[in-house]
C-alpha cells in the first residue's frame, strides 16, 4: 500500500512543514512529537520506516525543529507516550497515527486542550473536531472504486465474501461506501467478517 | 555380632582434628574419627551434637574449618556436592535422595547411563540393575517406579545405587528411622554382606539397641565434642545414654499413674470404618494413655485420621464425653476438644519455611486477635510460654522451623497441638528420629499431661515406648484390632505375637 | 547447642534478609536517578504523577495477583477479564443513559455492575480450581480465551464506545484529583495499604501464606483450604473490576485488543516485587514497586532519542530477569 505510506510521509511533512514554516520565522526551537503504532506487520512497518525517513530529512531542512518518535504496541502504551511527550519532551505539536482511535480519543483531546497543534493520520477519532489537521486516504473513494470494479467484473451478479480489516472507523467508511456501490446489483454478500 | 576388626587394618577414611564453624558459631571441636574397611562404625549423640555436620564433612558436602581428611592413606580435600561419590564415599540421606518419577533402573544409573551409539542401552542397564538387586537379595522390580516402592525398598535402591558406584565408604543417616522390625533385619543382613566385601560403613542412629547389635565401634558426640570412641561390646544402653546426655538417665520412662477405675469415658469408638480399616471399637478414659501398637501399615494412622475428620468415614459412631460426634473436618474436631499430632512433622505438621511463632499459632489464631488484626505481641507471649513449657531450643527467634533439630521440631509441634487446649490428644510416632535426651523430655511431658487429666492415644512403632508409657495397649494388624492388653499383660512378647498374628484373637 | 555465641548470629542474618527485601527499592532508586539525568522534566510532579496514575491499572490487578500467587495459585485470565468487564460496563451505562440521563446515577450503576461481574467471574475461576480440582493454570487459561471471545462477541468484532456525554461525566474519575493528588493514585494507594494490612495482620492473610507454603500442613491445621483459595480468586476478580472502573473513564472504549497481555505484566510485577511464584510468601509493597518499575522503563525510554523505542520490551524482560536473579542470590546465601 504505497499509497498509504506516501500518505504517512505526506502527513509528517505537511504537519511538520505547516508548523515548522511558522517556526522558522520565529527563530525558536520547536519540538514535534510523532506517535505511531509498533511495526507488527508490513504496513505499520512501512509507516515507521518512512516516518523515520521524513524525520531525518525534515530535521536537516528545518534546523530549529526537533522531532521525537514514539512507537506503541497498544493503546495503553500510546496514551502513556502522549502523556510523556507533553510532560517530559515539551512538544509543541503532535503528529499521531492512533492504533485504536476510539480508545485514543480522550488522550488526544487532552493534548489538544493543552494547546498543542494536532495532526491525525489515517484513522479518524470517534469524536469530530479535535485535530487541527487530518490526513488520510480517501476511504469512501476506496470503497466506491472497489464497488465499481466488482460491478464491471461481475455484470450478472454472483456471490462474494468480505474480509474486513481492523474494527476501526476507516474500515467502516470503506465497507459502507462499497456496500452503497453494489446496491441494486445482484451481487450477493455471503458473509462479512473482521479478520484483522 | 560385635566382633572387633583387627587394629592392624588401617582405616580407609579418617578425620583428624576436624573443627567446623558456621560463621561465628562453632559446631565441631577437634573431632578425631576413622573407619576401617569392613567395619560398621556407629555415631550416636543428641540432636544438635554435630553428627550431621560430621557426616557432611566426611562425604564432602561441607568443608572443615580446620583439620584434615585422610582417604586411602592420602590427605585429600573432598569435592563438594556429592562429587565425592566418584571417589567411593557415598552418603545416604535420611530423606532419601531419589527422584520419585523415575524407574528403579533409571535411578541406579542416573548420571552414569550406559550408551550405545549415542542412545541409552536400556536392556543392558536393566540386566545389570537386576543382577545388582539379586546380589543384594533385594526383591524389587527394576522397572518399577520409585514412588510405588515402600520406604524400606527405596532405601534398598539407594544402597544398590551406592554399590553400583563401587562405594568403599557408605555413610547412612538414620536408615532405620522409618523401618519396621523385619525391614531393619533385612537392612542389617545387607550391611553384613557389604562389610564382608570390605565396604566401610558409618552408621548414625538413635536406636541404641540396634547400634549395639550391628556396630563394631561406637563414637559418642555431645555438643560438638568427641566424648568417646569405644568397642560396641563394652557399651550398654545406660552408659551410652549417659555419655550422650551427660547425666544420669535412670528414669527414661516416668512412673505410671493409673487413672481412676471410675474415670469417665472421654472417647468411645464403635465399629469405625474407613479406607484401610474395619470395625474399630475401643474406649478411652480420662487421664489414660492408650497405646496403639502394630506393624507399619496396620492402619493406626488411618484410625486417627478418620476420628479427627481428615479422611472420610465409611461407618461407625464416635462419642466424645458421652455425646455423639461427627467431625467432618479438622476444625470441627479441634472445636470438639480433640487434637491429632501427625507423624510427618515436616510434611504435614509444620511449615518449614516459616518461623516458630506463625507455626505455633496456626491452629489457634482466633485467640490472638485484636479486632480483625493479629496481635503479634500476644503470639510472642504464647511462643515464650511454649518454649518454656516444652524446652524448645532455637538459635534465635528468627530461625525457620526447617533449621531446628528434629527434637525441637517435635516439641514445637507438641506446643502447637497443645495451644488449642485439647482434652484428647492423638500422638502419632511422637519420638521418631529423636535423640534419647529429648525422648525423655517428651515422655515426661506425656505422663504429666495424663496426670493433669488429659487423655492420650499414643501410636508408636517403638515397642519399648509403648510398653513404658501406656496404661493399656491396643494392637492392630491389617486394619483391624487384634488385641487389647492391660497391666501385666503389656510385654514385648505379647504385643509382637499379636502384631504378627501368631496369637489367637484376644477378646476385643 | 551451646548458647554462648548467639549474639553475633542474629545481626548478620538480619542484614542478609533486609538486603533481599531492598532489591526492588534499589532498582527503583537507580531508575529514578537515570531518569533525572536524562531529562530535566523527569522529576516534575506532572511526570511522576502520570507514571503512578498509569500504573494503577496493572497495579491494582497485580495486588490481587499477589494474593493468588501467595497461595501458590495463578490467574492468567485477568487481562481478558478486564476487557470483558469494561465492555459490560460500557454496554450497561450506554443502555441506562436514555432512562437515567448521562449523569452519575447511570455511571454508578455501571460501576456497581462491573464490580459484581468481576467478583463473580473470579469466583467462577475459584470454584473450578477448588471444587472442580482443576489446575489453576488450566482453568484461568481457559477463562482467558472465554473472556477474550466474549468481549469480541459483545463488540461484534468492532469497538464498544462509551456514550459521549456519559464519558464527559465519568472521565474526571481518572483525570480528577483530590487535594492535588490524582484520584487513581489515591485509589491505588488505598488498595495497596488495605491489602498489605490484610496479608500481614489478619487470619485470612496468615492462612493464605500457610496454604501456599504447604497445603497439607494447612489442611492438618484445620484451615479451610478450599474456602480461602476461592476467596483469593474472587478478590482478584473484584480488583480486576476496580481496574476496569478506572480504565473506562480514561479510554472510553473496549474491544478485542483491550488489556491484552496485562496478565503477564501483572505477574511480572509481582515477581519483581519479591513474592515467590511457588507461594508461601507475599509482599504487597514489593508488587507496587514492581509495577512502577515496569512503567518507569517505558517512560525513561521516551525521555531520550538514542535508544530505539522498539527495545522497550527487551528492557522490561531484562529487568525482570535481573530482579529475580538478585533475589535468588540473596536467598541462597542465607
Amino acid at each position: 500500500m504505497k499509497l498509504l505510506k506516501t500518505t504517512a510521509l505526506a502527513a509528517i511533512i505537511a504537519g511538520g512543514a505547516l508548523f515548522a514554516g511558522a517556526a522558522i520565522a520565529q527563530d525558536k526551537t520547536y519540538t514535534i512529537g510523532v506517535s505511531v503504532p509498533t511495526a507488527d506487520h508490513g504496513w505499520t512497518g512501512g509507516i515507521d520506516f518512512f516516518a523515520q525517513q521524513a524525520i531525518d530529512r525534515l530535521g536537516k531542512l528545518y534546523p530549529n525543529v526537533k522531532y521525537v518518535l514514539a512507537t506503541a504496541p497498544d493503546s495503553t502504551k500510546q496514551a502513556a507516550d502522549l502523556e510523556d511527550l507533553v510532560t517530559t519532551r515539551n512538544i509543541d505539536a503532535l503528529v499521531i497515527l492512533p492504533g485504536d482511535p476510539d480508545a485514543m480519543t480522550a488522550s488526544i483531546k487532552k493534548v489538544k486542550d493543552a494547546g498543542k497543534w494536532v495532526t491525525i493520520v489515517d484513522r479518524a477519532l470517534s469524536q469530530p473536531g479535535i485535530p487541527d489537521l487530518y490526513v488520510a486516504g480517501d476511504n469512501p473513494g476506496l470503497g466506491a472504486t472497489t464497488a465499481a470494479y466488482f460491478k464491471q467484473a461481475m455484470p450478472n451478479g454472483g456471490n462474494i465474501v468480505i474480509l474486513r480489516g481492523a474494527p476501526i472507523p476507516i474500515d467502516k467508511q470503506r465497507v459502507d461506501a462499497f456496500m452503497d456501490g453494489i446496491k441494486g446489483t445482484s451481487i450477493k454478500v455471503l458473509d462479512s467478517q473482521f479478520v484483522n | 555380632m560385635s566382633e572387633t576388626i583387627g587394629t592392624a587394618v588401617p582405616p580407609i577414611l579418617a578425620a583428624n582434628r576436624i573443627s567446623k564453624s558456621f560463621g561465628d558459631i562453632p559446631v565441631l571441636f577437634s573431632i578425631d574419627f576413622d573407619v576401617r574397611p569392613g567395619e560398621v562404625h556407629a555415631i550416636i549423640g543428641e540432636n544438635g551434637a554435630g553428627k550431621s555436620t560430621l557426616m557432611k564433612i566426611l562425604s564432602g558436602f561441607e568443608q572443615p574449618t580446620s583439620g584434615t581428611i585422610v582417604y586411602d592413606g592420602k590427605q585429600v580435600t573432598l569435592p563438594p556436592n556429592g562429587e565425592a561419590e566418584a571417589m567411593g564415599i557415598v552418603l545416604i540421606h535420611q530423606e532419601l535422595n531419589l527422584a520419585e518419577h523415575l524407574k528403579v533402573v533409571d535411578s541406579i544409573f542416573l548420571g552414569r547411563e550406559i550408551e550405545r551409539f549415542g542412545f541409552m542401552d536400556s536392556r543392558l542397564m536393566r540386566e545389570q540393575a537386576q543382577a545388582l538387586l539379586d546380589t543384594l537379595h533385594v526383591n524389587v522390580d527394576p522397572a518399577a517406579r520409585i514412588d510405588t516402592l515402600s520406604v524400606a525398598d527405596k532405601q534398598m535402591v539407594e544402597i544398590a545405587k551406592a554399590i553400583s558406584r563401587e562405594a568403599r565408604v557408605l555413610i547412612m543417616d538414620e536408615p532405620t528411622a522409618v523401618l519396621s522390625l523385619a525391614e531393619t533385619q533385612t537392612l542389617f543382613e545387607q550391611i553384613h554382606r557389604l562389610t564382608a566385601r570390605g565396604v566401610a560403613i558409618v552408621f548414625i542412629s538413635h536406636k541404641l539397641d540396634e547400634v549395639m547389635r550391628i556396630a563394631n565401634r561406637v563414637t559418642v558426640l555431645r555438643d560438638g565434642q568427641l566424648i568417646a570412641t569405644v568397642d560396641a561390646a563394652v557399651l550398654t544402653p545406660d552408659s551410652a545414654a549417659q555419655m550422650m546426655v551427660g547425666r544420669e538417665l535412670s528414669n527414661l520412662y516416668p512412673p505410671k499413674h493409673e487413672p481412676d477405675v471410675d474415670a469417665p469415658r472421654v472417647l468411645s469408638v464403635r465399629h469405625l470404618g474407613a479406607q484401610g480399616i474395619e470395625d474399630i471399637s475401643f474406649e478411652l478414659r480420662k487421664g489414660e494413655i492408650l497405646g496403639f501398637a502394630g506393624l507399619i501399615g496396620s492402619g493406626r494412622t488411618a484410625v486417627a485420621e478418620a476420628i479427627v475428620g481428615l479422611t472420610h468415614r465409611t461407618g461407625g459412631e464416635i462419642d466424645v464425653n458421652g455425646h455423639p460426634a461427627h467431625f467432618a473436618n479438622v476444625a470441627q474436631s479441634v472445636a470438639g476438644g480433640l487434637a491429632y499430632m501427625t507423624k510427618d512433622r515436616k510434611g504435614k505438621g509444620l511449615l518449614v519455611n516459616m518461623g516458630l511463632r506463625p507455626n505455633l499459632t496456626l491452629l489457634t489464631l482466633q485467640r490472638h486477635l485484636r479486632g480483625p488484626f493479629i496481635d503479634t505481641a500476644s503470639e510472642t507471649r504464647a511462643l515464650d510460654r511454649a518454649v518454656r513449657r516444652f524446652d524448645i531450643r532455637a538459635r534465635d527467634a528468627t530461625v525457620r522451623v526447617g533449621q531446628l533439630s528434629g527434637g525441637n521440631q517435635q516439641k514445637l509441634m507438641l506446643g502447637k497441638t497443645m495451644e488449642s487446649e485439647p482434652g484428647i490428644i492423638i500422638m502419632d510416632e511422637p519420638t521418631r528420629g529423636i535423640d534419647v535426651g529429648t525422648k525423655q523430655q517428651i515422655y515426661h511431658i506425656v505422663a504429666a499431661l495424663a496426670a493433669e487429666g488429659k487423655s492420650i492415644i499414643l501410636i508408636s512403632s517403638e515397642l519399648q515406648e509403648v510398653i513404658g508409657l501406656s496404661h493399656r495397649v491396643i494392637v492392630m494388624r491389617h486394619g483391624r484390632i487384634v488385641g487389647e492388653l492391660e497391666g501385666d499383660q503389656i510385654t514385648e512378647e505379647q504385643i509382637v505375637r499379636r502384631q504378627m498374628g501368631i496369637e489367637g484373637k484376644a477378646a476385643a | 547447642m551451646t548458647p554462648t555465641t548467639e549474639a553475633a548470629a542474629p545481626r548478620s542474618r538480619w542484614a542478609r534478609i533486609r538486603l533481599g527485601a531492598l532489591g526492588p527499592l534499589i532498582a527503583l532508586a537507580l531508575l529514578m536517578i537515570l531518569g533525572a539525568i536524562l531529562n530535566d522534566h523527569f522529576l516534575s510532579l506532572a511526570n511522576l504523577a502520570n507514571i503512578v496514575a498509569r500504573s494503577s491499572f496493572i497495579g491494582i490487578i497485580a495486588i490481587g495477583a499477589t494474593f493468588v500467587i501467595t497461595t501458590s495459585g495463578i490467574d492468567l485470565s485477568v487481562g481478558s477479564m478486564a476487557a470483558f468487564i469494561a465492555g459490560m460496563m460500557i454496554i450497561i451505562i450506554n443502555s441506562l443513559v436514555p432512562s437515567m440521563g448521562s449523569g452519575w446515577s447511570a455511571i454508578l450503576v455501571g460501576i456497581l455492575a462491573g464490580l459484581l461481574i468481576g467478583t463473580a467471574a473470579g469466583a467462577a475461576n475459584g470454584i473450578l480450581v477448588t471444587a472442580g480440582r482443576i489446575e489453576p493454570f488450566i482453568v484461568t487459561l481457559g477463562a482467558l480465551g472465554i473472556f477474550r471471545a466474549l468481549i469480541t462477541f459483545l463488540a461484534n468484532g468492532g469497538t464498544l464506545n462509551l456514550n459521549a456525554q456519559a464519558s464527559d461525566t465519568y472521565s474526571p474519575l481518572y483525570s480528577g484529583n483530590l487535594l492535588g493528588i490524582p484520584l487513581p493514585i489515591i485509589i491505588f494507594a488505598l488498595v495497596a495499604i488495605i491489602a498489605e494490612v490484610v496479608l500481614r495482620r489478619t487470619t485470612f492473610g496468615r492462612h493464605i501464606a500457610a496454604i501456599g507454603s504447604n497445603e497439607q500442613v494447612a489442611r492438618y491445621s484445620a484451615i479451610k483450604v478450599d474456602r480461602v483459595r476461592l476467596m483469593t480468586y474472587a478478590l482478584q476478580g473484584f480488583l480486576v473490576a476496580l481496574a476496569a472502573v478506572l480504565y473506562v473513564p480514561k479510554f472510553g472504549s473496549a474491544n478485542s485488543s483491550t488489556a491484552v497481555l496485562w496478565e503477564l505484566q501483572a505477574i511480572a510485577a509481582v515477581i519483581i516485587g519479591g513474592t515467590t511464584l511457588r507461594g508461601g510468601f507475599g509482599r504487597i509493597w514489593g508488587t507496587v514497586v514492581g509495577v512502577v518499575i515496569l512503567e518507569l522503563i517505558g517512560n525513561i525510554l521516551n525521555l531520550q532519542s538514542f535508544i530505539s523505542p522498539y527495545l522497550n520490551q527487551a528492557f522490561q524482560g531484562a529487568i525482570i530477569i535481573i530482579a529475580v536473579l538478585l533475589q535468588r542470590s540473596r536467598k541462597t546465601t542465607n
